[in-house]
């Protein structure tokens, strides 16, 4: 079955939008198209061999400043177009899907870094500047902006702004919402607005707020300002290992309460545990764990090469995941392991650090000494690449980042693996903490006879761990935003505060222009 | 507005609402319930112009009635405004006729969940009261605005307020959790409880400094922490303002959080520490530290360190410990007093990030200081800027205070915003930040030996393992072999979320989805799949890439993309979907049976010499180190290549002197990693005129390199 790929935006769209950005800024190619057409969410990454591609857009186009944002705003609101902002399609929801089609802004050609400010510690730079290259370009000059996420080589700046993102150093640096100083962007009636308009003021509703986390739905975000730091003079590690979740969970709480502010600091449930190892020595699973017990993987490519669909088949009636999930779980006997990163000024990051040894060991954690964590510093951004040999070999594997308040964690976290784990392989780890609260990361893979099958299953866990969450009044979404897959849960997420969202966008956005369908809008 | 004063059928339902005892309407309360202790309606009283009374005044003690009261002013029209104590400096929203909603009834502390140090409080709670009732249980809100006695909840979150302690507990703001509000239209919202969330935009935000006009606030859920154990302070004397600001500056930037800061500049040094030998100082800077067993000596200790660096003078801590433990209401009973007698005093705040600070001071004394008498203090430090006030006293010559107090605002405003406090700090400067290779400026960080990435392991057993071999492969590479020999590269893209495509460099430099590694190797998924066809637009695609080998260094599985855009390539060519040139050059070489990697060079330098436009062109070449490593043939004849189409080009990977030795270390080969690490130094000074900045090998490299101060 062909795709089908609609029509696209007719000639004079076109030529209206060459006009602003100019031939080399705007494609109506079918490819092109295409790869517009879906950004990270495994709910199409299910379907992706069965070819199903639900929206297209009209027509791409790549701005190279501010105001060529805002006039390709005005023109699409003019023409009542939807347009959708796109960063690098890293995005784990469908934040990006064009459910109306219209014109996909694709930010990557505003990429500058506009300022590196030594006395403010702050950095400008343009939306759509890759991750790491905006972080290889302050490591350079001697600073970090301490952001992580896991997807920093495939996600841009601008896209971080608008989901929120938290990186893995987040428990010392914060998510980026703490991180922004000052923005500036396009809202949907094609004014240019920047906040704060004067630095550092303090009147009214902080704006910045506001368009951190809006999803394109209120306007585009054109230039940011983030706090940095000065490169850390040193880095500690060391880890722990835990008897059990509730007593992993504790020294993580007294560890924030008490004021000590670890770069990173992870716990891993019994079954993640075991995946990544409490082992240091490379040679051991090195963080791979059970993605890479795949049944039938070791069949050459060629095998596969030449019956493809039988071979998908067949190892798709030998993928049992929470079978696998479940037998495993009564093997899981290390605990939990905990690793912890420091970093900073020499002697303040020292103190924190023996403080929270002091602190691990007095509540049970045994010392396992450096190795562990330094592990885990060398394979932290390995755990990104997983997800294709999962797919690969025709099972799914997503994530659900969800976070509460202390006195609820252990429960939570009890409640939604309850619910997954007849129906998927599920395990956990608690990466992102604060003094009142943390957040809990579950990773679930599963599989089904068909794709389609394997598709309603991924809605299904979704469905039911959202479900659990929001009635233990936790938040459905840590860091991943909100986007197209989980707009459904927003009424329960956000109760009446769907009226002030809705508010927000009546005032920017009447038209529903910008990335429509996102955000529960 | 007059007419809803004493109007009876109002009255009648604001009594519906709350009970005849808490309503009122009566002359002298309504007035007070107008004024604000803001120093322009304090002139206004003195000169006799009372501001126009309000209608009513109610107390509500639920929720319920609070939106029952939005409710009844909507069918009236009637606007209200909440309260707190109205201790708001800036005035209160003018509304003459309007019903004011005293908080102050809703003062109920309702839930404090220890373990997440997580107080619940009805808006109208005093600061102080929560304060004191959590103190009792050895927790801390670590807010103390100066009038911590006498603003509630509501009011400070309505206001934004700043605390003394705010550059170590955070501004009010930072302290929500969540909020419960009465919207104007009645409805009664409560935003999400989490410490954290990516659920779309945090509404908070949008009560938090409104002041009342975008709905009541209700309910606070404020986050706490652990009282402190001790307390130290510390003073230290500067030669100038400057100097403190930048004391100040490095004390945040390294990750201090003093629980005060505040430096003083000459004139409120002498005022502050009048008949103490302090006066005679120049400027004076009071840190004080707090927390839990050794840390707040520990923090104190390094500021003394900073300190002395930035050549202040250690005061010992008697300074400090007076300026923290002073009132600060103190200097408002002044300003009242300095108002009786007909003169204007107000405090002046600007926020600034720190590059600014010192213009900004500059600058709004400057206004100012023909006309009145000024003394600034720095405080609320974070990393990134602080914020000045300026306490400003002065005698209206002509009697006018009114008149005077306005000029003085409206100066200082204007003046604060030329001197950066109104300057948005976002110059362009590219060029300014034109990358230099290899120059890094960074001492001493230290890091672990083998810390840096972990090197992957291939996972394939169809590629080519051996140097001599890829290149034979590239070459080679049969149409055929495309989606058996490439079908787990093909699929591996496929599924992958782009995590090469930072470092690819058509991706970087076309920003289009299609021309990244992941977007080409999808288009072949889908055409292998029979989603889509391979026409001349897939074709196109193809030819995207650089065969600069980047991305695999990036790649967990090692998956290489070039010899799969060859074999597409080879695919193109067949089905004459490739470019005409590409075709055509296929037909020449024919013609003259080349055969061997080494003559295809030359052969095709031969062509695009006949074929190509000799327009010269300045390119800085830089063919990255795996491009260098697997395929140097194909470098050497990308050299001939340019040379026969008269391209100006510097190439930065000439020889091999330019290898920063990454590799070698990565092998643990540490002597001869060292040795070619030196010789990349001086290559680099060689090129330093030219603008190259490629981020992949950088990064590889950086981890290696900084432990020695590279
Ligand atoms: C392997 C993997 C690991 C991940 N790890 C993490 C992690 O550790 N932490 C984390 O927080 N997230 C993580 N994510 C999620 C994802 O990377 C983030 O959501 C990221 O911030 C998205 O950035 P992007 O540039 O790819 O944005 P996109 O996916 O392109 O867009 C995301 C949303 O932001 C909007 N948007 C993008 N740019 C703009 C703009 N300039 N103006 C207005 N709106 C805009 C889009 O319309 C869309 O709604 C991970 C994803 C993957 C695939
Ligand atoms: C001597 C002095 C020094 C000061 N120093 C500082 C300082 O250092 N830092 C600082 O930040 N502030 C300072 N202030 C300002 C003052 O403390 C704040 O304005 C205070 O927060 C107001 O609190 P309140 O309860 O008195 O509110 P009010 O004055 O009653 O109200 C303030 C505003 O908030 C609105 N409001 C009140 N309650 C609610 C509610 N529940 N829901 C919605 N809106 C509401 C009101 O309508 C009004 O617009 C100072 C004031 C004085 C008099
Ligand atoms: S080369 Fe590797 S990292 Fe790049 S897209 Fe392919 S699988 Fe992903
Ligand atoms: S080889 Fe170079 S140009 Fe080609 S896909 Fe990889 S990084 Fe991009």
């Amino acid at each position: 079955m062909a795709i089908r790929i609609p029509v696209p935006a007719s000639s004079t769209i076109v030529s209206r939008l060459a006009a602003i950005v100019g031939p080399e800024g705007v494609s109506v190619s079918d490819l092109d198209r295409l790869h517009y057409s879906r950004d990270m969410y495994p709910g199409t990454l299910i379907l992706q061999s069965e070819g199903v591609r639900e929206s297209f857009p009209d027509v791409v186009v790549w701005p190279e400043n501010t105001e060529q944002v805002q006039q390709i705003v005005r023109f699409a609101a003019e023409q009542k177009m939807a347009v959708v902002p796109f960063g690098a399609g890293s995005g784990v929801c469908g934040g990006t899907t064009p459910v109306r089609g219209g014109i996909m802004l694709d930010m990557k050609r505003m990429s500058r870094v506009i300022e590196v400010n030594d006395d403010d510690l702050s950095v400008t730079a343009q939306p759509g500047i890759m991750g790491q290259n905006l972080e290889n370009e302050l490591e350079r000059r001697g600073y970090t902006m301490g952001h992580f996420p896991s997807s920093i080589y495939c996600s841009t700046y601008g896209g971080w702004v608008a989901t929120r993102s938290a990186g893995q150093l987040s428990s010392r640096y914060g998510k980026i919402e703490d991180m922004v100083l000052g923005c500036e962007f396009v809202t949907a009636d094609g004014e240019i607005r920047r906040a704060p308009e004067a630095p550092g003021e303090a009147l009214g509703p902080d704006w910045r707020q506001i368009m951190t986390g809006s999803e394109g739905t209120l306007g585009v975000l054109t230039e940011a300002t983030c706090r940095i730091w000065p490169t850390p003079e040193t880095r500690l590690f060391v880890a722990f290992t835990f008897p059990d979740v509730p007593a992993g969970v504790q020294a993580m709480r007294l560890v924030m309460r008490h004021g000590l502010r670890p770069a990173a600091m992870r716990l891993y449930d019994p079954l993640d545990t075991m995946m990544v190892g409490t082992k240091g020595a490379e040679e051991e699973t090195s963080g791979v764990g059970i993605m890479d017990y795949v049944p039938l993987d070791a069949i050459g490519t060629k095998l596969r090469a030449m019956a493809p669909k039988i071979f998908r088949r067949a190892q798709r009636a030998v993928n049992r995941w929470a079978d696998v999930g479940n037998k495993l779980e009564g093997l899981a006997r290390q605990g939990c392991l905990m690793v912890l990163m420091f970093e900073g000024s020499d002697r303040l990051t020292r103190f924190e650090f023996d403080q929270t040894i002091r602190f691990c060991e007095r509540l049970g954690g045994r010392n396992l000494g450096p190795e562990p964590a330094l592990k885990w510093y060398r394979n932290r951004y390995h755990v990104s690449y997983k997800m294709i040999k999962v797919f690969y070999n025709q099972a799914f594997v997503d994530t659900i980042e969800v976070a509460c308040s202390w006195d609820r964690v252990a429960r939570l976290y009890k409640d939604v693996r309850d619910a997954i784990k007849t129906k998927a392989f599920i395990m956990a780890h608690f990466s992102h903490a604060y003094p009142d609260g943390c957040s809990i990361y579950f990773t679930f893979v599963g599989s089904a006879m068909n794709p389609r099958a394997a598709h309603a299953l991924h809605q299904e866990v979704w469905r039911d761990a959202m479900d659990v969450t929001v009635r233990t009044r936790g938040t459905i979404s840590h860091h991943h935003g909100v986007g197209l897959s989980k707009a459904e849960f927003m009424p329960r997420e956000l109760g009446d505060g769907v009226k002030l969202l809705r508010a927000l966008k009546n005032a920017f956005d009447p038209d529903d222009v910008m990335n429509p369908g996102k955000l529960g809008l | 507005m007059k007419r809803f004063k004493g109007n009876i059928e109002l009255r009648h339902k604001l009594t519906d609402i709350f009970g005849p005892d808490r309503v009122r309407e009566g002359a002298l309360e309504t007035l007070i319930y107008s004024h604000r202790p803001w120093t322009r309606s304090l002139l206004e009283m003195k000169a006799g112009r009372l501001p126009e009374r309000l209608s009513f005044i109610v107390w509500p003690e639920t929720v319920e009635e609070v939106s029952r009261l939005l409710r009844l002013a909507n069918e009236w029209k009637v606007p209200v405004i909440p309260m707190g104590t109205g201790s708001h400096r800036r005035g209160a929203p003018a509304a003459p006729g309007g019903i004011a909603c005293d908080m102050k009834r809703m003062k109920r502390l309702l839930s404090f969940d220890e373990d997440s140090m997580i107080v619940s409080a009805q808006a109208g709670m005093l600061i102080w009261e929560l304060e004191r009732t959590i103190s009792r249980r050895g927790y801390t809100l670590g807010h103390v605005p100066p009038t911590a006695p006498s603003s509630t909840i509501g009011g400070a979150i309505a206001t934004r307020q700043a605390g003394r302690l705010s550059a170590r507990y955070g501004r009010i703001e930072e302290m929500i959790v969540s909020l419960q509000a009465v919207l104007p239209d009645g409805s009664i919202v409560k935003t999400r409880t989490a410490p954290r969330s990516a659920t779309g935009p945090d509404l908070d935000h949008l009560l938090i400094g409104s002041e009342g006009a975008l709905g009541i606030i209700t309910r606070a859920k404020l986050r706490v922490a652990l009282s402190p154990e001790r307390r130290v302070f510390a003073a230290h004397a500067f030669s100038s303002f400057e100097n403190g600001a930048r004391a100040l500056r490095l004390v945040v930037r390294a990750g201090l959080r003093p629980s005060g800061a505040r430096l003083m500049d000459v004139d409120e040094t002498r005022a502050a520490f009048r008949g103490t030998k302090t006066a005679d100082e120049k400027c004076v800077l009071c840190l004080a530290f707090e927390g839990r067993e050794e840390r707040p000596g520990v923090e104190e200790e390094i500021a003394a360190e900073i300190g002395r660096k930035a050549d202040g003078k250690a005061l010992g801590e008697e300074p400090s410990r007076v300026t923290f433990e002073r009132s600060y209401l103190d200097g408002f009973r002044r300003h009242h007093v300095l108002a009786e007698t007909g003169g204007v005093a107000d405090v002046m705040d600007f926020a600034a990030p720190w590059s600014r600070v010192g213009a900004l001071y500059g600058a709004v004394r400057k206004a100012l200081k023909d006309r009145a008498e000024i003394r600034t203090v720095l405080g609320h430090p974070t990393p990134n800027g602080a914020s000045l006030s300026f306490f400003v006293t002065a005698r209206a010559e002509n009697g006018d205070a009114t008149a005077l107090f306005d000029a003085l605002w409206a100066d200082a405003q204007r003046a604060a915003g030329r001197g950066g406090g109104g300057v948005a700090h976002h110059f362009g400067g590219g060029a300014q930040y034109a990358a230099r290779l290899f120059r890094r400026e960074r001492i001493g960080r230290t890091v672990p030996a083998g810390e840096g990435r972990a090197r992957p392991e291939r996972d394939f057993e169809s590629g080519p393992a051996e140097r001599g071999e890829r290149i034979a492969a590239g070459r080679e590479a049969t149409v055929s072999d495309l989606f058996t020999r490439y079908f787990k590269e093909i699929d591996y893209c496929t599924f992958c979320p782009k995590m090469c495509r930072f470092s690819c460099p058509v991706a970087n430099v076309t920003g289009n989805e299609t021309y990244t590694p992941w977007g080409r190797q999808t288009v072949l998924h889908l055409v292998r799949e029979g989603h889509l066809p391979f026409n001349r637009e897939a074709a196109t695609a193809m030819y995207q890439c650089a065969n600069c080998m980047l991305c695999r260094e990036y790649c967990d599985y090692l998956v290489e993309v070039p010899p799969v855009m060859i074999a597409a390539r080879a695919k193109a060519v067949e089905e004459k979907l490739a470019p005409h040139e590409v075709i055509e050059y296929r037909d020449f070489s024919r013609r003259k049976t080349i055969r061997t990697a080494t003559t295809c060079g030359r052969a095709c330098a031969t062509w695009c010499r006949t074929r190509i436009s000799r327009r010269t062109r300045k390119v800085v070449y830089f063919a990255g180190c795996s491009h260098l490593y697997h395929y140097p043939q194909a470098v050497q004849d990308t050299f001939r290549v340019f040379e026969a189409m008269r391209v100006d080009y510097v190439a930065c990977h000439e020889g091999e002197a330019m290898c920063c030795g990454a590799p070698l270390r990565e092998l643990g080969l540490e002597a001869p990693y060292k040795r070619k690490r030196g010789e990349a130094r001086g290559g680099a000074v060689a090129l330093q005129g030219d603008r190259v900045g490629q981020p992949a090998v950088r990064s590889r490299a950086a981890d290696d390199l900084s432990g020695d101060g590279f």
